[in-house]
């Protein structure tokens, strides 16, 4: 009795240990092929990839040594386009181009940065977030602009940034952004009048922004 | 005013710099949209009316690449040919279009296998088609609006083609999938031994493999619990297994799948076994 018992024991564990491993065994239905994942991953990709030609228009506002010589909100046509992408949550990259162009009676101001943008992107679902900094080149010219005359700088910037896009469907992004930069200048002329030369260096801006982003 | 090229110069170059990406190299093999389906096309119809429903089928077939209707089909008991036209513009301002023309024919004693093809993704009518391979190893395509007739058209075909002593064959019908030998980068990638196991091209649709849940991309690499080395060894052994009687043969395999946890996705390979009943379709 006792050995059948201990027989009764042995088959039901093994039985038991069977099904449990039959269970455990992989069948095609259960398995998802890598394919299949793959063309999910792609779509959800595509979908929440952020890869933007944008254009839009700036509001900036300077300040420091150089302000007085530049165009404001009020200064003329200030544009802001550029290219940005992110994958659906991740480092973020872009190229930008700022022109605030100033044209007044018998002068012109401009200032033009190109930067590369840089950062974390936040897929928030119905829009995204993004966190970072741009550095670039500056580059203010003067033609026959009263106190300073004929003069170019060239000049080093960097700073935070911070944008939003919202994901209006169709190819077309609806953005944001607001950017401080400190930016150090180097004058290209040989005058010596300009403020730049005189020790003028710095301009410190901050800028918002806000236009129409379009998915490539 | 003064231009500054440097700075387009320097913008051109962030640009590059910010769009380039490293593609990363997908080893294993593709996923085809066109659909091929294992029918044996077996008719009792006599010769007389196979080629008669051939040429009812004269206005229902384009030839696969042109993609217009035949112009003209004839048919007896030796072959098929088939012509077709369309007109072509030069490319001068002035010039009238030209007609060119192309045919092809059918030898009813060379017709070696017929596939019945189905495109799901082509952009046009004409959806499915015939595929007729030829023993030289060459082939044609013809394209039909419906399942239905591409079935009668490689039904007319096969019965003229045994009527003059061919016998069309079926790929593999026992497995139902193309295989090849797997790449040193996919036995690597899989943690198998270099000229291991054979890899699913395609499956063919209805078929053995397809009905028990193979997927293209899934590794062969036992078969009855046998190594297999290569697709032939895995043909060879399943046709032994049919041959010594057995009801069905187990294929081990092994699935590339992927582990997801929430945004992250891990690539896995997953050992699993299928059980193909030995039958060949219409058996």
């Amino acid at each position: 009795m006792h050995m059948k018992r201990k027989l009764a024991l042995f088959i039901a564990l093994t039985a038991a240990l069977a099904l449990r491993a039959a269970a455990q065994s992989a069948a095609p239905a259960n398995v998802t092929p890598a394919w299949v994942y793959e063309r999910q991953f792609a779509k959800e990709e595509e979908a929440r990839r952020l890869n933007v030609a944008y254009l839009g228009y700036c509001l900036p506002s300077f300040s420091s040594d150089l302000s007085g010589y530049v165009g404001g909100p009020g200064g003329g046509l200030n544009f802001s386009a550029g290219f940005e992408s992110a994958q659906r949550g991740g480092s973020l990259g872009g190229v930008d181009f700022e022109l605030f162009l100033d044209l007044g009676e018998g002068y012109s101001r401009i200032v033009f940065n190109d930067t590369v943008l840089f950062g974390y992107s936040f897929d928030l679902g119905f829009c995204r977030l993004n966190l970072g900094g741009r550095a670039g080149l500056g580059f203010i010219d003067w033609g026959a602009y009263p106190s300073v005359g004929d003069a170019t700088a060239i000049g080093a910037l960097l700073g935070p940034e911070l944008s939003l896009y919202v994901d209006l469907g169709q190819k077309v992004w609806l953005w944001g952004r607001g950017h401080y930069y400190k930016a150090f200048y180097l004058s290209l002329s040989d005058s010596g009048s300009d403020p730049v030369s005189l020790g003028e260096t710095e301009l410190d801006s901050f800028i918002a922004a806000f236009g129409v982003a379009f998915r490539q | 005013m003064r231009s500054c090229p440097a700075f387009f110069v320097l913008s051109i170059v962030a640009l590059l710099a910010g769009c380039a990406t490293a593609p990363k190299p997908d080893i294993w093999p593709p996923i085809y949209s066109d659909e091929t389906y294992l029918e044996s096309f077996d008719s009792t119809w006599p010769p007389d009316e196979a080629m008669a429903t051939i040429r009812n089928l004269e206005t229902s077939l384009v030839e696969y690449s042109a993609g217009v209707p035949l112009s003209e089909l004839s048919v007896d008991q030796y072959g098929l040919r088939a012509r077709w036209t369309w007109l072509v513009k030069p490319s001068g301002p002035q010039s009238a279009p030209i007609q060119q023309s192309a045919s092809f024919i059918i030898a009813f004693d060379q017709v070696g296998s017929l596939l019945l093809e189905h495109y799901p993704n082509l952009n046009v009518d004409f959806r499915w088609g015939l595929i007729v391979r030829f023993a030289d190893g060459t082939a044609v395509s013809v394209r039909c609006p419906t399942r239905e007739a591409a079935m009668r058209f490689g039904s007319a075909v096969s019965v003229l083609a045994r009527a003059r002593g061919a016998e069309p064959s079926l790929p593999n019908p026992r497995l139902g999938a193309a295989l090849s030998a797997l790449s040193a980068a996919q036995s690597e990638a899989a943690g198998l031994a270099p000229g291991t196991g054979a890899i699913v091209l395609w499956l063919f649709r209805e078929g053995p493999a397809e009905k028990v849940g193979l997927s293209p991309q899934d590794i062969i690499v036992a078969v009855d619990g046998e190594k297999v080395a290569a697709p032939d060894a895995v043909f060879a052994s399943i046709e032994a297994a049919a041959t010594a009687g057995k009801p069905e043969v187990v294929l081990s395999i092994i699935r590339r799948s992927y582990r997801v946890e929430g945004l992250r996705h891990t690539e896995i390979f997953v050992p699993m076994t299928v059980a193909i009943a030995l039958e060949k379709p219409g058996d």
